[in-house]
């Protein structure tokens, strides 16, 4: 619970000192919104990094190869990485750079699963 | 990763902003410019090797 509490903590008065910022240095205020993110993202690093062992213990139980898991653990680290940068992007009133972001992102998480649709597909070829 | 980031970053916008209002009110557009311009270089060379290590933390985390 100690990590939400703090990063609504954080968020709140990053808000509120944003809005301060933003009526006469619209500049800073957009670097101080990244600012926001990155320690609110760092105050629940560790419960992620718990979570994503946990995944890895319950795929070695299971007996999942990595490769079958690997691909989902990137997606997500993609997806998280472009979805923080565009909506970065859209506060700041460039959407369309949060568009091409979001495009990037969805690129690149079809590249990193891309080994999993060819492992699936030569499994139905083998089936046929 | 600190809390004290963001207040350190709010107080450079602060100063910056109350730097840039007394100059255009005495009527010195460039010079406010600039240090607007100063200002979000300096915050931004605070800022971006926190997003580095972000981005690290993220590489790490999910096994790139």
């Amino acid at each position: 619970m100690g990590p939400a509490v703090r990063a609504a903590a954080i968020g709140l008065v990053g808000t509120a000192m944003v809005l301060v910022l933003r009526r006469n240095t619209a500049e800073l205020a957009l670097l101080l919104v990244m600012a926001v993110c990155v320690v609110i993202i760092w105050q629940v690093s560790d419960a992620l990094l718990t979570i994503i062992d946990y995944v890895s213990v319950l795929s070695s139980l299971s007996s999942l190869s990595e490769d079958v898991l690997m691909p989902v653990f990137r997606s997500v680290g993609i997806g998280l990485t472009a979805r923080i940068a565009g909506d970065v992007c859209r506060d700041a009133g460039e959407s369309g750079v949060a568009s091409f972001i979001d495009f990037a992102g969805c690129v690149c998480c079809l590249y990193v699963t891309l080994p999993l649709v060819k492992k699936t597909v030569d499994m139905v070829q083998e089936l046929i | 990763m600190d809390v004290d980031l963001i207040f350190k970053i709010a107080a450079v916008g602060i100063i910056v902003a109350v730097i840039n209002m007394v100059l255009i009110r005495s009527g010195r557009e460039e010079q406010a410019m600039l240090t607007t311009l100063a200002g979000v270089v300096v915050v931004l060379v605070i800022l971006i090797r926190k997003i580095s290590d972000l981005f690290d933390l993220v590489k790490s985390l999910f096994n790139f």
